[in-house]
C-alpha cells in the first residue's frame, strides 16, 4: 500500500521565533529581519519534514490565523473582531468581506501588512502543496455580504490567481467546520486545474462535495472512508490528534491502515497543530514519519 | 433596600506596575506577599472611595490569571510548553497525564490575608470545573464528563477548606464563592456536563452564597435552560459588550440586555442576576445616564432585589484610573436611582 503523510495548516512556532515576532510587533527589529528568521525556521522545518517523507503546507509562521493575510491582500475584504475558534481561548479575526474584487497586495512579494508579520504567502520546497481555507468555512467563519454561490466562486477565482502566482500544482484546501448533509461545496474550479486535497471535518455526506478532488481527508469512520473513496481519487484520514498532547500508538494507526483494504491512502491529522505546544506537535511528526512503515 | 442593586467587581484589577514587573520573578517569595498584600489593601481602598457593596478579593493581586493559577496546584497536570491564543499571543494550557489531586491551596493564603484585614464584604472568585476541563489538553480520563467531575471534586475540596478559614473568623455568616466558567455555553451539547460537574462542585458546603460568572457567550439561553438545576444563587453576566452606547430604555437601545426577558421566564428559583452595566474592553467610560438606562431597563424585567451591579468581567484589561471611572459612574447610578425608587 502507498501511504502519503500530509502535514497541514498553521505549525507552533519556536520560542525563538515567538520572542522575535514579539520584539518586531514592538519595533525593535525591523520587518527585514523577522522575514529573514521565518524563512530560516521555515527552512529548517522543511528539513524535518523531508527527512521524514512527509508532504507539507507551508508552517505558516507569518499567518496569524487561516483568513488573515487573504483578508489583506484582497479588494474590499478587511479584518473584524476577535472570534472564538475552536477553543475558549483561541481567536481568530473575523473578515468582513463586503465584495470580493481582486488581489491587490502581491502575494509574493515582501510586504509587510497591518498587524500581520511580512509575505510573501508561502515559502516553496520540494514537497510543497500550498494552504488555503475551504470557501464554505471561510464564508461560515466571515460576515458576508455576497450569496455563498457567488462568494464560491469569486473566491476561487482569487485562489487559481494565487497558485498561478507562486506556479504551484498543488493544494491542500481546508474546511474546520463540519458539514450539514445539505451544504454542497463546488471546486471545480480548482480540482479542473490543480491536484487538490480537501481536509474535511466530521461526517462526510454523499451530496457535499462537487468537483472531484484528488483527495478527500476526513475523521476516521467507515462511512467517511467510503465517500471519500468514491468522490476523490485517494481516500485520506486524519489518524493523527493535533488536538491532544497525548501520543498515539503507532502500531495501532499501522493496523487500522493495514485492515483497510486501499491501494492508496492519504494520512493525516485532526486539526492543524497550532493547537499543540511545539514540543509535542514534533514528536507527533516524527510519529507521523513511521506510519506506514 | 439593603438588598436593592448591591455592588460588587468581578474578579481581576489591574495589578500596580511594581507588582506586575516582577510577579513571576519574585512569585512566592516574602517579598511577593508583601507586595500582594499592599497591592490587595491599595485596591479595597480603590474599591471603598468607589462604593462598592462587596470588594472581591480586591483585584486577585495573588493571581497572575485564572487558569494556569489553578492548574499549577494540582498534581496531574503537566505543562509542556504554551499554546497560541491569538497573534503572537500564547497561554500555557496544561495536560492532564494522571489522576489529579491537590498539591496545594488555590487561594488559602489569599483569603487568610483578607480575613487578618478583617474585610467581611468579600466574594472569592474560582476557576470552575468546566473550564478547568475545556481549557486542559486530557491525556488521562475517559472523557470531557470524568474529567470535568475530577476537577469538581478538587474544587469542592478546596471550598471546604476555604469555608473553614471563613467560618472561624466569621461563623454563623454566608461565605460568597463566585465559580468563574467563561467556557460555559462553548460546547451547546455539553450543558450535562456544567450541571452535573457544578453541583458536584458545591455539594455538601452549607451556609455560602454560590454565583456562577459567564461573559462573552454566543448563547446565555443554554445556561438559563439549565440554571434551575443548578445548586447556585445568582449568576454575574457580561451584557454592556453586547449593547449599544445610545442611551434610553426602549428595546432597540439596550439589545444587549433584551435576553434578560427570557431569563425572567424561566427563573422559577428566583436567582439574582449581577448585571453587567460597564464593557471591560473598551476604555470609553459609560456615562451615568447610560448606566442608570441600562439598569432601568432591567427594573422593567427583574425586581430590584434580584439585581446586582457589576462590570461585565474583571477590570484587569483596562488602567487603574479607567477602572476607577467606570465603577465610580456605576455607583453613582446606582445611588440616583436608588433615590428615584424610593
Amino acid at each position: 500500500m502507498n501511504v502519503e503523510k500530509l502535514v497541514y495548516g498553521l505549525y507552533p512556532k519556536s520560542n525563538e521565533l515567538r520572542l522575535h515576532i514579539n520584539r518586531w510587533e514592538k519595533g525593535t527589529i525591523p520587518d527585514s529581519s523577522l522575514n529573514d528568521t521565518i524563512i530560516d525556521e521555515k527552512n529548517s522545518l522543511y528539513k524535518v519534514y523531508n527527512d521524514y517523507n512527509i508532504v507539507h503546507t507551508d508552517p505558516l509562521f507569518n499567518w496569524y490565523d487561516i483568513f488573515r493575510p487573504l483578508a489583506l491582500i484582497i479588494d474590499n475584504m478587511e479584518l473584524g473582531s476577535l472570534t472564538r475558534f475552536k477553543e475558549t481561548n483561541t481567536f481568530y479575526r473575523m473578515p468582513i468581506v463586503n465584495e470580493i474584487n481582486d488581489i491587490i497586495i502581491n502575494p509574493a512579494g515582501f510586504s509587510p501588512l497591518n498587524e500581520e508579520p511580512p509575505l510573501p504567502l508561502y515559502l516553496k520546497d520540494d514537497n510543497f502543496n500550498a494552504f488555503l481555507p475551504s470557501p464554505l468555512s471561510f464564508y461560515r467563519m466571515s460576515q458576508v455580504a455576497l450569496e455563498y454561490k457567488d462568494f464560491e466562486k469569486k473566491l476561487l477565482n482569487i485562489y487559481s490567481k494565487i497558485l498561478n502566482i507562486f506556479k504551484v500544482n498543488e493544494v491542500v484546501l481546508y474546511d474546520p467546520l463540519s458539514y450539514d448533509s445539505n451544504d454542497i461545496i463546488d471546486i471545480t474550479p480548482l480540482t479542473d486545474k490543480f491536484i487538490v486535497k480537501l481536509v474535511t471535518t466530521g461526517k462526510l455526506y454523499k451530496d457535499n462535495i462537487k468537483g472531484k478532488p484528488y483527495s478527500i481527508i476526513s475523521d476516521y469512520s467507515n462511512s467517511n472512508l467510503e465517500i471519500s473513496g468514491e468522490l476523490s481519487r485517494v481516500p485520506g484520514l486524519k489518524l493523527i490528534d493535533g488536538y491532544n498532547t497525548k501520543m498515539e500508538d503507532i502500531n495501532e494507526i499501522n493496523n487500522i491502515i493495514n485492515n483497510l483494504g486501499v491501494d492508496n491512502l492519504i494520512v493525516s491529522h485532526r486539526e492543524y497543530f497550532d493547537f499543540l505546544p511545539r514540543i509535542i506537535a514534533d514528536k507527533k511528526l516524527s510519529l507521523m514519519s513511521k506510519i506506514g512503515d | 433596600m439593603n438588598n436593592y442593586l448591591i455592588s460588587q467587581e468581578i474578579g481581576s484589577y489591574r495589578k500596580p506596575e511594581k507588582l506586575s514587573s516582577v510577579f513571576h520573578k519574585i512569585y512566592g517569595t516574602d517579598e511577593f506577599y508583601k507586595l500582594a498584600e499592599k497591592a490587595t489593601v491599595e485596591t479595597v481602598k480603590e474599591f471603598e472611595r468607589v462604593g462598592l457593596n462587596n470588594i472581591g478579593v480586591g483585584g486577585e493581586m495573588f493571581r497572575w490569571e485564572m487558569y494556569e493559577h489553578q492548574a499549577n496546584r494540582i498534581n496531574g497536570i503537566k505543562f509542556y510548553g504554551p499554546v497560541r491564543s491569538f497573534d503572537n499571543r500564547y497561554y500555557k494550557k496544561g495536560s492532564i497525564v494522571e489522576d489529579m489531586d491537590i498539591k496545594e491551596s488555590y487561594h488559602s493564603d489569599e483569603l487568610k490575608f483578607l480575613l487578618s484585614q478583617n474585610y467581611e464584604n468579600i466574594k472569592v472568585p474560582v476557576t470552575g470545573p468546566y473550564t478547568m476541563m475545556d481549557w486542559s489538553f486530557n491525556e488521562h480520563y475517559h472523557d470531557r464528563y470524568e474529567t470535568a467531575m475530577a476537577f469538581a471534586e478538587l474544587l469542592n475540596k478546596e471550598m471546604k477548606d476555604l469555608k473553614k478559614l471563613w467560618d472561624a473568623k466569621f461563623p454563623g455568616k454566608k461565605l460568597q464563592i463566585q465559580l468563574d466558567e467563561p467556557a460555559t455555553t462553548t460546547h451547546p451539547d455539553e450543558m450535562n456536563i456544567v450541571v452535573d460537574s457544578l453541583n458536584r462542585s458545591v455539594k455538601n458546603i452549607d451556609n455560602c452564597e454560590f454565583s456562577i460568572h459567564v461573559c462573552y457567550s454566543s448563547d446565555y439561553r443554554l445556561f438559563y435552560d439549565v440554571m434551575n438545576d443548578i445548586n447556585i444563587d445568582g449568576l454575574n453576566l457580561e451584557f454592556a459588550n453586547r449593547d449599544t452606547l445610545e442611551t434610553g430604555i426602549e428595546d432597540s437601545k439596550r439589545p444587549g440586555y433584551q435576553d434578560l426577558k427570557y431569563f425572567s421566564e424561566f427563573n422559577d428559583k428566583k436567582k439574582f442576576i449581577g448585571l453587567g452595566v460597564t464593557d471591560v474592553h473598551i476604555d470609553y467610560v459609560e456615562p451615568v445616564q447610560l448606566i442608570k438606562d441600562r439598569i432601568n431597563y432591567t427594573l422593567n424585567i427583574l425586581p430590584p432585589e434580584l439585581i446586582r451591579l457589576n462590570p461585565d468581567c474583571g477590570l484587569r484589561t483596562r488602567s487603574r484610573e479607567i477602572s476607577y471611572q467606570k465603577l465610580k459612574n456605576m455607583d453613582i447610578a446606582k445611588n440616583e436611582i436608588l433615590k428615584e425608587i424610593q
